[in-house]
């Protein structure tokens, strides 16, 4: 007893020589994981080495993981207990993730003030259940890539579109390399009046005749020999390397090996307007994110977040901007100067979310395989769309265990 | 004379036949060579060419020296780490797998049919939802987040293997001999280590080869377990360079061709003992 | 076993400790790091476990409503039919095994023939897609079978001297009307998986095939036995308790052979090149539905036991001969 006692005022007078000190900054060490690479990856390096000279009680470590295995990585790890301090990811990991209680919800650290300089479509993107599950760095969607050299002036609707690209294809050359994956084309499917989601989150794709108007479309696409439509990116991506696609959709991502292979030649416009309705191709934005580990302590979530304001700050993302053609979050961040970027940013005008809810990982499939059996001429476009309808609210019901 | 003409017709049909295989074999190869040249990381070459326009070395340049793209690992290093979980993988499984071989092959005892096909279940289980408790037990054993963990990990997947090939390679191994060596006064142990063994190389090169392309090509387990750069193999990077929309495919290519001269390489050396060594059952003899 | 039955259980275990003691350390190792997950997965098959449970393990018991949601293909998964995928794997299996082991015997045998010049060189080069990383070379031949670019219609177009087009990877129809349930992407698949499976039966075979005395084939010579008579009365005979156990280990490979169908056909289109490893592959990811997927790997299990102690049954690899 004497021997606690004694202990206990050897730290109360220890302790007491340091009331009224400024207190020492505590090292931390903070872990980020993501996949970026290439000059986003530079840009990270760089972010991270200037916040170092200004915090250089912090030590940021920064692990690079394929894309493919991130999520099952991070999930692995955090189910377990462990875990890097911060993630980067595209938003729709969120339904998931907060669904298992993998992240941390954020709004307590940003006010009105720091959230006014951001995007708002951004910021509502990444809400699950009314809580801020993330903080967007920069957003995504895919838009009309071409080469200038073989295509002069730009089609208007999807009617002039292939007009055009009849009279482009050419031997190995073809005017359009259309990739059918969903997420690519699904601009076309929204344009012609389809909706995934009712207000309770079931699926609704085979309301109205959007699908149907929509698959039949791709369907005629598919039937003119002068187009290429497949679900394969690397043969798009491929051709239009090699200059012989005149046209492609793709992302902002894609745009600097484009450069790196045609130079100047590139252009990004917005893709022509769905003739049969009038309404413009309504591409999905998606936002890159960084979440924090529900794992870490406050200290630490602490320092995360601060970390991730420096990367959301106009000067960081200005780089992203600048340097990987990232289309920044903050609104602050200057865009003026480029046109390739200039061309997302007007596609992305007309883009609708990608819902972040865990419902939404039961579209992809069924969507895709609705698209597939069409241009397969294995069902009639009515048919494919009640099947991808069913299948989407047996797996939405199988997730939430009904 | 006729006989002569005979086989030399015989071999010319032998030498097209085989030639047409050799073809089929090589042809994926030089395509990954073709693409490795290329300067504009096309994956889908619209045009066949082994050489192609502007064909440069600049991949194989880049890959060496930043073969791990966001961490300046060096090449060594990762070649190092690859070995050490290649080589001990593969030194484990034969370590292993040599005793209950021996076993199995020259015992009599309760469950050695169940035991053999034991083994070869663990097999057959598809490891897809596995991923998390094996996660688990390596963080329990402490060895997760390191070589060992993956060494001990692959050889448990080499394992059945070995036995398997080793059990009927002792099999043609004359029992005659280990018995002069017990009457000599060996005892079990002595005649396993000194008779068995030596017999065996063969069989046990071979082993050590599957063990070793095992832990020299997995990339799946790795990136699940692993967060250190420092212990990073080089089939990992490999595979890291996939990206999500974009792969530097001249570089994926380069990387490639270089992760597989070391194993053809082995191949070549070893070329006389696995013909040998690889008897899976017993060739009466 | 021959022991007779007035011996205890404990005394058969103690007379074979020797044996034991063998096999312990790999017993051990097997247990430790597989017995766990699989214990682990055969409760997962009777829960419906799923992504909230990561955290939370305390999934609900549902008995066997997995497997009854399976055999009656009531997963909800696009083209999920259990039966028609079983059927195929099983067919799948049987080409590829079958495939392997005639080229693999046919090269071997041409490879043992005596004087022939460069067997070495022919050796060496014939085992190179067994040398090269399986997710490379299935890359690579995804890539081959393009319809509009791919090495593999172009080199058709320029032997047959007129424009191919055949769309391997993408038509889910039928290229064999009689084989209806094959569609060209299965070939796609036989293909690479043909490529980069018959070294492995080569090398046994010529294995086996060196250690019959050449003094053989010479006195069947001399008795005027043609060559086939030598090859299905002396060749095939004697190697084949030696390419027996190869090809059991051939079909739990293929029937498990994970690679090649995702990468190459991704188990399309429209799922009719699906196997039942990637199908329980889907069924976690992106499905999520980590109870069903359990059961399902406890079914393919259970499938490839039975082939396997089938097959063990007609051939008594595990036999030795003491």
């Amino acid at each position: 007893m004497k021997k606690v006692l004694l202990v206990l005022l050897v730290v109360a007078m220890l302790s007491s020589f340091f009331v009224g000190c400024k207190p020492k900054p505590q090292p931390v060490s903070l872990t980020i994981w993501h996949s970026w690479s290439g000059a986003e990856l530079d840009v990270l390096n760089e972010a991270i080495a200037e916040y170092q000279k200004q915090h250089p009680e912090i030590t940021i470590n920064q692990l690079q993981v394929p894309f493919d295995q991130l999520q099952n990585k991070y999930q692995t790890e955090a189910a377990a207990g462990g875990g890097p301090d911060i993630l980067v990811g595209p938003a729709d990991w969120i339904g998931n993730f907060a669904k298992a209680n993998l992240i941390a919800p954020l709004d307590s650290y940003f006010d009105a003030a720091f959230l006014a300089d951001y995007v708002p479509g951004a910021i509502e993107q990444v809400k699950f259940n009314g809580s801020m599950m993330a903080f967007p760095q920069s957003t995504e969607c895919v838009a009309l890539i071409y080469n200038k050299s073989l295509v002069q002036n730009l089609p208007k609707d999807t009617n002039e579109l292939v007009t055009l690209v009849d009279s482009i294809t050419q031997g190995d050359t073809y005017g359009f390399v259309y990739n059918s994956g969903f997420y690519f084309t699904a601009g076309y499917f929204f344009a012609a009046g389809m909706k995934l989601f009712d207000a309770n989150s079931d699926a609704i794709v085979s309301q109205g005749d959007g699908g149907v108007k929509a698959l039949t479309f791709l369907k005629n696409l598919a039937s003119d020999p002068k187009f290429i439509v497949a679900n394969d990116y690397g043969k798009a991506d491929s051709m239009f390397k090699e200059g012989k696609a005149a046209m492609i959709i793709n992302g902002p991502w894609a745009v600097g090996d484009y450069t790196n292979a045609l130079g100047d030649k590139v252009g990004v416009a917005p893709m022509p307007v769905f003739a049969e309705t009038g309404n413009p191709f309504a591409p999905f934005v998606n936002t890159k994110d960084f979440f924090v580990n529900a794992n870490i302590n406050d200290t630490q979530k602490k320092a995360a977040v601060d970390f991730i304001k420096f990367m959301v700050s106009k000067d960081v993302e200005q780089k992203f901007f600048e340097k990987a053609k990232h289309i920044p979050s903050n609104v602050k961040v200057d865009t003026s100067s480029d046109l390739i970027v200039g061309g997302f940013l007007e596609q992305m005008k007309t883009g609708v979310p990608m819902p972040i809810i865990p419902e939404m990982g039961a579209v992809w499939d069924p969507m895709q395989t609705a698209i597939d059996s069409v241009l397969a001429s294995k069902a009639m476009p009515q048919d494919a769309i009640n099947t991808a309808q069913t299948t989407i609210q047996d797996k939405i019901n199988a997730s939430r265990g009904q | 004379m006729k006989k002569e003409i005979k086989e030399k017709l015989k071999h010319l049909y032998l030498h097209t036949y085989i030639i047409f295989w050799i073809i089929i074999a090589l042809f994926p190869v030089l395509w990954i060579v073709s693409m490795s040249l290329n300067p504009i990381n096309v994956l889908k070459p619209t045009t066949l060419t082994l050489i192609p326009k502007n064909a440069s070395l600049s991949a194989y340049v880049k890959v060496l020296q930043r073969p791990y793209e966001a961490y300046p690992v060096p090449f060594v290093q990762l070649l190092f780490n690859s070995l050490f979980v290649a080589g001990g993988t593969a030194f484990l499984s034969v370590a292993l797998a040599a005793t209950a071989a021996y076993a199995f092959s020259r015992f009599s005892f309760p469950g050695r049919n169940i035991g053999l096909i034991l083994f070869l279940v663990t097999q057959m289980l598809p490891a897809t939802a596995t991923l998390a408790p094996l996660f688990v037990i390596l963080t329990l054993l402490h060895i997760r987040n390191s070589l060992w963990g993956l060494i001990i990990a692959y050889a448990s997947g080499s394992v059945p293997f070995a036995i398997w090939n080793l059990k009927g390679y002792f099999d043609t191994v004359p029992k005659e001999l280990e018995e002069a060596a017990l009457v000599d006064g060996c005892d079990r142990n002595q005649a396993f280590l000194k008779v068995i063994l030596p017999l065996s190389v063969p069989a046990l090169a071979v082993t050590f080869l599957f063990g070793f392309m095992n832990g020299w090509m997995e990339w799946m387990l790795a990136w699940t377990f692993l967060t250190k750069p420092q212990n990073f193999t080089l089939a990992m990077t490999l595979y890291n360079m996939q990206g999500q929309w974009n792969t530097p495919w001249s570089q994926f290519a380069a990387f490639s061709l270089i992760i597989s001269v070391p194993v053809m390489v082995v191949w070549f050396l070893l070329q006389k003992y696995i013909v040998s060594g690889l008897t899976l059952g017993a060739v009466k003899g | 076993m021959v022991d007779k039955s007035d011996i205890s259980m404990w005394e058969k275990l103690r007379r074979h400790r020797l044996a034991y003691y063998y096999i312990l350390p790999s017993a051990i190792v097997m247990a430790l790091i597989t017995a766990f997950p699989i214990f682990y997965q055969i409760w997962m098959a009777f829960t419906n476990f799923n992504i909230t449970n990561l955290r939370n393990p305390h999934p609900d018991f549902v008995g066997l409503g997995n497997f009854i949601k399976i055999f009656t293909n009531k997963v909800p998964l696009e083209n999920f039919n259990f039966w028609r995928t079983f059927a195929f794997d099983i067919f799948w299996t049987f080409a590829n095994v079958f495939l392997h082991v005639t080229i693999g015997i046919s090269l071997a045998v041409a490879l043992n023939t005596p004087r022939l010049a460069f067997k070495k060189i022919y050796r060496t080069l014939l085992v190179i897609p067994w040398a090269v990383p399986s997710y490379i070379s299935a890359l690579i031949w995804r890539n081959m079978f393009d319809a509009d670019f791919g090495a593999v219609n172009q080199i058709l177009s320029n032997i047959l001297n007129m424009t191919v087009k055949i769309p391997w990877l993408t038509n889910p129809n039928a290229p064999i009307k009689i084989l209806s349930f094959l569609s060209y992407a299965f070939y796609a698949d036989l293909i690479t998986n043909v490529w980069l499976g018959f070294p492995f039966m080569m090398v046994v075979a010529t294995g086996a095939l060196q250690s019959i005395p050449n003094e053989i084939f010479e006195a069947a010579e001399i008795d005027g036995v043609n060559e086939r008579g030598k090859f299905f009365k002396i060749t095939l005979p004697l190697i084949r308790s030696a390419m027996l156990p190869a090809i059991m280990l051939g079909i739990v490979w293929t029937f498990n052979q994970f690679n090649v169908i995702y990468l190459v056909s991704g188990g399309g289109p429209l799922g009719t090149t699906e196997i039942l490893v990637t199908q329980a592959y889907k069924i976690v990811n992106p499905g999520g539905l980590y109870g069903v997927a359990s059961a399902f790997g406890l079914i393919v299990f259970f499938i490839l036991l039975a082939i396997t102690l089938i097959t063990n049954r007609i051939t008594r690899a595990t036999e030795s001969q003491i």
